[in-house]
């Protein structure tokens, strides 16, 4: 530390005057760090290894290839990027592909307590004198090759079950929607932890280094569970890894454009000076952060022509919009984030991220389920499909499910027509399409109650074990300290679902 | 041991791993001091010499007695444990008799220095040979090593072709006992006077009899050990020590009742029940994923630059393996001439045999192009979509032997070019998307082709 205040002191008139003005803080960062120094130079180091930070020379040189220093990825991938697409609030399980034929006779029934156990329910319902067995009044088809029953709610993902891997047995620790997607999303319930995309960007680095390797994408006028933007944070990770969030309407990013009146002729240069000025900073108080910081200027100076450039939906033919929808063509719904997300795979971004909000039926289960699907149904399967047709199954990874599953008794009333669901953590369903995963096929059971998981149950940490092994990471070995402690996603837990794999 | 040796013998016997690092760091520091002597040559820094070695004898001489105490459980054998004996005790003889020399003991016929250093240089040899020695009894022969940047690869231990022929013994139950038991049961240090490190030594037993009853684990010693309280003292593995986790009892549960100890039975030849199998297949695949990286031939370095130079991004598919996913953005091209193209697909020639993965979409790649990418012939997956491409260009194609994918989506391929790619032996998946090909063409070829294995992707 020492050696580089005396270096900018010969060199720097301005700063050695800046130097010596101490106030307590500085004090305090300067001895902190100085015991730090070497720990600090290590961490640099690592920083730079990964390719989403820039190197200042003309974009046709790809930073992509630096070895990467964590020695990832582990073996071969089978995935190079993901879409996920969420569907927050807990959709039911009953009304969409867990299909329980018993439950039509035994309408209004008490749940059998042997079924419950005991189970701890939310607020919501414990205080229900009774659990009336509620049945989907949905109905369900057998579909494609591999006779994969789907409810007529879904009428568009029907077309493309073969392409689809159902895990029926999904199970979580959390009941509640904040803490499950958390959960979900950065494998713990508390916040603080990064995210997937944020793991995936830390460890593997960027493959297109004009947009950002994590995008997130919430469908507009979400009513419901809120979302906080820490779902796609970094957490303790560098803060270039976290996800970056695009908007319908005019800014997809914020503070992207030009101000008024200023038409960025000097903007390059501007950057150079700062980033000379960053660099001087960085040398005496070994911030990580700065890096962060620096990165992030040259990431946006790039955004400028890369957004919109991909966020331009107008070279799309009709047909293309038909395939998605009538919303597609309306910015920041569900269907036109859909599209969105396959021109920013093609551009290889490795995470997309999409939340749709709406999916907790309390009340009205049947309709509120059926009108979600409205928005959603067809714009899944028309992004699977197109997908496909254009060969990114192969290294695409694609997830659909939400944070928790529903319960089989209805909250509140039930009539022949109508009922409530309240959360249910123990059993709901998943799926996933492409990459390395098994089309057609469907892994785990539910009891005749779609309660308990009586077959081939895969936790939270099992998924995000699974999903970092198909880009070719171990979980077990992809960690970051942090406060003392070496974190990872899967926390202490996680086993890769082996059998869903190709 | 014949006779019965009492407790307290043993107990007192236990100090030894305590006792000996004073004689360590004791006339470790003497040689110090007598190196500080030399190198400045005052003869001041040697005053305490001799009572410093004094203190090391005797504290050497303590650890010997105490390390003979212990020696007497009958724990420690082999060639090791007389090495570490015998040192320990020339150690304790050596050091008295540089103490002697510190004091003049020899004046009479002994003249000058020499000597004396020499008899402190060969104590500290000794020294650091017997504390090694008794380092490899403690922890095992391979402790120091094990993680050393110089040390050679683990050997490979002989890894069965897949589960159905793995022998129970050797690959199931085996690596557990090294995992957990063989560092205080082994040849050397047989606590117990149990060694795990072979079959025979396992099924003969310890002081108290054998510890495997074929067919019936709940009269086995071994599992009675690892299964009690873990409160109790006969628990194993002692405290501090990482237990066996509930899947390793169970597997040797199964090898005792199922296999009735057989240390030839393969797990074909035994009944394994689903749970059983589900623990096998997780530990087996865990080992896979650790050493089983695929790798390529050595690239040069200079090759990988160029192409980084030229705008090509490269991502190594596993980390050092050699092996690459390849693909070329369009920003890459400067002057998009047919020409540029040629140039930049001949730098990947130097390492056509490392790329598993090639992605050259969209930049106007002609028939004529083929040429420069025939010979890749560890391919696995080829994009080539949205080119000018024709079949005539894909009839060209030769060599490919292993790529599985290819993405001809909008190009200007018709349906001539499934009876090319029906003659590639690995390839399973075609995207037509978007060409000349339409859906009867398809059809049409099924009908011919009933069994090539050709996935079809047009639009669904």
């Amino acid at each position: 530390m020492c050696h580089h205040d005396d270096i900018l002191r010969s060199n720097n008139k301005d700063l050695q005057q800046i130097e010596k003005q101490y106030d307590r803080r500085q004090f305090l960062t300067k001895t902190t760090l100085g015991l730090g120094a070497m720990a600090f130079g290590s961490l640099l180091n690592t920083e730079k290894a990964f390719g989403s930070v820039f190197n200042g020379l003309d974009d046709t040189i790809s930073p992509s290839f630096i070895k990467n220093k964590l020695g990832l990825p582990h073996f071969a991938p089978k995935a190079k990027r993901v879409v996920y697409l969420f569907q927050s609030g807990g959709p039911s399980q009953m009304e969409l592909f867990d299909y329980k034929p018993k439950l039509k006779d035994m309408f209004g029934q008490d749940l059998p307590p042997s079924i419950r156990n005991g189970q701890r329910l939310t607020g919501m319902s414990a205080d229900q004198t009774s659990f009336p067995i509620a049945p989907s009044i949905i109905d369900f088809k057998q579909y494609g090759e591999s006779r994969a029953w789907v409810s007529d709610a879904m009428p568009y993902l029907s077309e493309v079950v073969d392409d689809l891997c159902f895990i029926k047995g999904m199970q979580t620790d959390a009941i509640n929607h904040d803490p499950a997607i958390t959960f979900m999303q950065t494998g713990s319930q508390l916040s603080g932890r990064p995210s997937m995309g944020a793991w995936l960007s830390y460890g593997l680095g960027s493959d297109n280094d004009n947009l950002p390797t994590f995008i997130s994408l919430v469908s507009k006028n979400g009513a419901g569970q809120p979302l906080y933007s820490r779902l796609w944070g970094n957490g303790f990770l560098p803060t270039e890894h976290q996800g970056v969030q695009f908007r319908s309407g005019k800014d997809p990013v914020l503070f992207l454009s030009d101000p008024e009146n200023y038409d960025g002729h000097d903007r390059r240069q501007m950057l150079d000076y700062l980033n000379k000025l960053n660099n001087v900073q960085k040398d005496s108080y070994g911030d990580p952060e700065i890096d962060a910081r620096m990165a992030q200027y040259e990431m946006a100076f790039r955004m400028q022509t890369s957004v919109p450039e991909v966020t331009d939906l107008s070279d799309e033919p009709d047909d293309i919009f038909e395939m998605y929808g009538p919303d597609s063509r309306d910015p920041g719904t569900y269907a036109a984030n859909c599209l969105m997300a396959r021109k920013l795979l093609e551009k290889d971004v490795k995470f997309v991220q999409l939340y749709h909000q709406g999916w907790d039926q309390h009340l009205g289960c049947p309709g509120g389920v059926k009108m979600n699907c409205k928005k959603t149904d067809q714009p899944t399967a028309a992004l699977i499909k197109d997908l496909k047709r254009r060969g990114m199954l192969e290294d695409t990874l694609v997830i659909w499910g939400g944070e928790f599953g529903r319960t089989v008794y209805s909250q509140g009333k039930l009539t022949p027509t109508d009922y409530g669901r309240d959360h249910h953590p123990k059993a709901f369903t998943m799926f996933m399409a492409g990459a390395g995963v098994k089309p057609g096929y469907t892994y785990g059971k539910t009891d005749d109650f779609s309660y308990n998981v009586i077959e081939n149950p895969v936790h939270v940490h099992d998924f995000q074990a699974t999903l970092m092994h198909l880009f070719g990471v171990d979980h077990e070995k992809f960690t970051y300290k942090y406060q003392g402690r070496r974190f990872r996603l899967t926390d202490v837990d996680g086993h890769v679902v082996k059998d869903i794999l190709t | 041991m014949d006779q019965e040796v009492s407790n307290l013998v043993i107990f007192i016997g236990r100090f030894h791993p305590l006792i000996v690092h004073l004689p360590v760091g004791i006339l470790l520091f003497a040689g110090l001091m007598e190196l500080l002597a030399r190198v400045t040559k005052q003869e001041r820094f040697r005053i305490l010499l001799p009572f410093t070695l004094l203190t090391g004898v005797l504290s050497a001489a303590c650890a010997c007695i105490v390390g003979y105490m212990l020696s007497l459980s009958g724990d420690y054998n082999g060639n090791i444990f007389d090495l570490h004996f015998w040192f320990g005790i020339a150690t304790t003889v050596v050091a008295f008799m540089a103490y002697l020399l510190s004091i003049g003991k020899f004046q009479s016929f002994i003249k000058g220095s020499v000597p004396y250093t020499i008899s402190i240089i060969a104590v500290v040899i000794l020294l650091s040979l017997t504390g090694h020695y008794g380092g490899s009894l403690t922890h095992g022969e391979d402790y120091l090593m094990a993680y050393a940047p110089f040390s050679e690869k683990e050997k490979e231990i002989d890894k069965p072709k897949d589960i159905a022929n793995s022998v129970v013994f050797q690959h199931v139950v085996k690596p557990i006992l090294d995992d957990k038991c063989i560092s205080c049961h082994r040849s050397g240090k047989k606590k117990g006077e149990l060694s795990m490190q072979d079959y025979e030594n396992l099924i003969r037993g310890g002081k108290n009899g054998p510890v495997i009853l074929a067919g019936n684990s709940k009269q086995s010693e071994l599992v009675r050990r690892v299964t009690i309280e873990k409160s109790d003292k006969e628990f194993m593995p002692p405290e501090g020590k990482t237990p066996l986790s509930n899947e390793e009892i169970a597997l040797l549960e199964f090898w005792i009742n199922t296999v009735k100890a057989s240390s030839k039975a393969t797990i074909s030849e035994v009944n394994v029940s689903e749970e059983i199998m589900g623990i096998i297949e997780e530990r087996f695949d865990f080992q896979e994923n650790t050493n089983s990286l695929a790798t390529g031939e050595k690239v040069n370095e200079s090759d990988i630059e160029a192409l980084i130079l030229a705008g090509f991004n490269i991502r190594e598919m596993g980390f050092d393996s050699n092996i690459y996913d390849i693909d070329l953005p369009k920003r890459a091209l400067v002057e998009g001439t047919s020409n540029e193209l040629s140039v930049k697909l001949k730098l990947l020639q130097p390492i056509k045999n490392n790329i598993k993965k090639l992605s050259l979409d969209g930049l106007n790649v002609t028939d004529d192009h083929i040429q420069y990418i025939n010979e890749f012939k560890e391919l696995e997956q080829l994009e080539l979509d949205r080119n000018p491409l024709t079949t005539t260009g894909l009839k060209t194609i030769k060599g490919l032997n292993n790529l599985i994918s290819i993405n001809l989506f909008g190009t200007n391929i018709d349906s001539e070019v499934f009876t090319v790619l029906n003659n590639m032996p690995q390839l399973k998946h075609v995207y037509v998307w978007n060409t000349k090909v339409k859906q009867q063409d398809i059809d049409f070829f099924k009908e011919n082709y009933k069994d090539s294995p050709l996935t079809i992707v047009l639009d669904n």
